[in-house]
Order: C-alpha cells, then structure tokens, then sequence
C-alpha cells in the first residue's frame, strides 16, 4: 500500500479473492485519515467488494472452460484509489481483465416475488444506488470505473 | 465471523457475529444450509452480531429462504443493524423474507 499524494491512497491487489481481506483497511484508514461517517464507509466497503470479487471472479479466463489456466495468478492489478477533495469522494477503480462494463447490466427485479429472485446483479445494484455517479471507460487494456459519493454534511 | 446454535422449542436458532463477504460466505453457506437440508422444521437467523453483509452473504440468505419454503418449513431473521437493514431494503429482500424486531418477536411469530 504506497501513498501516492495527499488524500490518495493505491493499493496494487493481486486477482485473488482471498484479498478482499485487505480492503476493509484500506477504506477505514482512509475514513480515519478524513474523519468520515461510519455509515459511508460501510457504502464504500461495500461497493469495493462488490466491484472487486466481481473483477476477479468474471474479469479472467474461466478456469472450467480452460483447465490450463491458473486462475490464482498473482500478476494481475487491480488499483484502487480513493481521493478526496472537499466534500466530494471520489473512488476509482481500474483492472486488467477482459472488458466489462458493469453500468450496462440490466437492474435486478426488487419487487420481485421470492420464487423469482436470485442474487444475481446485486453487486452492481448496490455500486448504483450507493454512490452518486457511476462512469465506465475502457483505457488501453484496461477498465475503468470511477465513482463519486458527495459526503452528507 | 462466528455462528452459535441455540434451541428454542421447535426453532434452531442461529446467532451470526461478525462480517460476511464473499470469503466469510463459503462458510456461512455450508453453515446455514446443513440445517435446510437434514429437515429443520424452523430456522431463525439473529443477525444482533452482524456488522455488515455483502450480495455473497445474501445470496445464502435467499437459498435458505427459498429452501424453506419449498419444503414448507419457516424461516425468519431478527435483531438486524442499520446498516444491514439498509442492504436488505435495497436489494429488495426486505420485502421477501420474514424479518422481525427482536428475538422474542420472531419466537412468538
């Protein structure tokens, strides 16, 4: 974990699930660092995971389709950065994977009986309602997606 | 994150502590489902402990509702924080599980 520059912080995660782990970190010593409310740190942690378990979990060669392929390989980035500026934070995140654009997914039903729910595209679901701006860009071979949340006063 | 069991008459009663993310929840689901699966007549799910839960977590959550109900058995959640509470509302699945104030709500329901 490196500083970058004031109200910065990156974090290079190798693609394995079991690194969520460190996340949690990263987003609360950022909360302490700028003194944010519990309740938006648990929507960033969230949205972190979500975005992070999908990448690794999507982003790469399936594993059952082409058993040659080690899904556990611990060259692949994902950079996560987490800036703020006044009341405006901003959350970035950026991967190497194949190219996937979460904002195109369709919204899950939530008025749904229980017969027709499933869990799928609640990740997502949360990173929209969540955060106040949500924005996709594929750059080089990589995506990008940048979020901003205004912090409530 | 840490489960402990309790019997109230015909309920199991499940207490969560901790956090579940899409880690946590590979235990969580063999945890939860073991009890689906060999037939629980009633299963309630205290989530007083629970600080925070992740679409891995509820995707368990709605797998045990669902398993229950096809079988015709109960389940139900009580005690849920805030914080919590707020991804049940907006994933939707407030208003498809049966949730309650407290523990004693959920026993007498």
């Amino acid at each position: 974990m490196k500083k970058r520059q004031d109200g910065e912080l990156v974090l290079r995660i190798p693609g394995d699930l079991s690194e969520i782990a460190r996340l949690p970190e990263l987003v609360d010593n950022f909360g302490a660092r700028h003194g944010l409310p519990a309740k938006l740190l648990t929507s960033l942690n969230l949205v972190l995971e979500e975005l992070v378990v999908n990448t690794v979990s999507y982003g790469y060669e399936d594993p059952a389709a082409d058993p040659g392929a080690d899904s556990g390989r611990d060259d692949r980035s994902i950079e996560i950065r987490l800036r703020r500026d006044g009341d405006l934070i901003t959350l970035q995140i950026e991967d190497d994977g194949k190219a996937f654009d979460p904002t195109a997914l369709d919204e899950p039903d939530t008025d749904a009986a229980i017969e027709e729910r499933d869990a799928g595209g609640l990740g997502i679901h949360f990173v929209r309602t969540l955060m106040d701006t949500v924005e996709y860009r594929r750059v080089g071979d990589r995506n990008r997606l940048t979020m901003t949340k205004q912090i409530d006063p | 994150m840490d489960i402990t069991e309790e019997r109230h008459g015909q309920t199991l009663v499940m207490a969560v502590n901790g956090r579940i993310d899409a880690l946590a929840a590979k235990t969580f689901e063999t945890t939860v489902l073991t009890p689906v699966q060999t037939g629980e007549a009633a299963l309630l799910l205290d989530l007083g402990g629970l600080t925070y839960i992740s679409s891995a977590g509820l995707r368990v959550i709605l797998l045990a509702a669902k398993q229950q109900k096809a079988k015709d058995a109960k389940f139900a959640l009580c005690n849920l924080r805030d914080e919590v509470r707020d991804v049940f509302e907006i994933s939707g699945f407030a208003k498809i599980l049966d949730i309650h104030p407290s523990r004693e709500a959920a026993l007498a329901a």
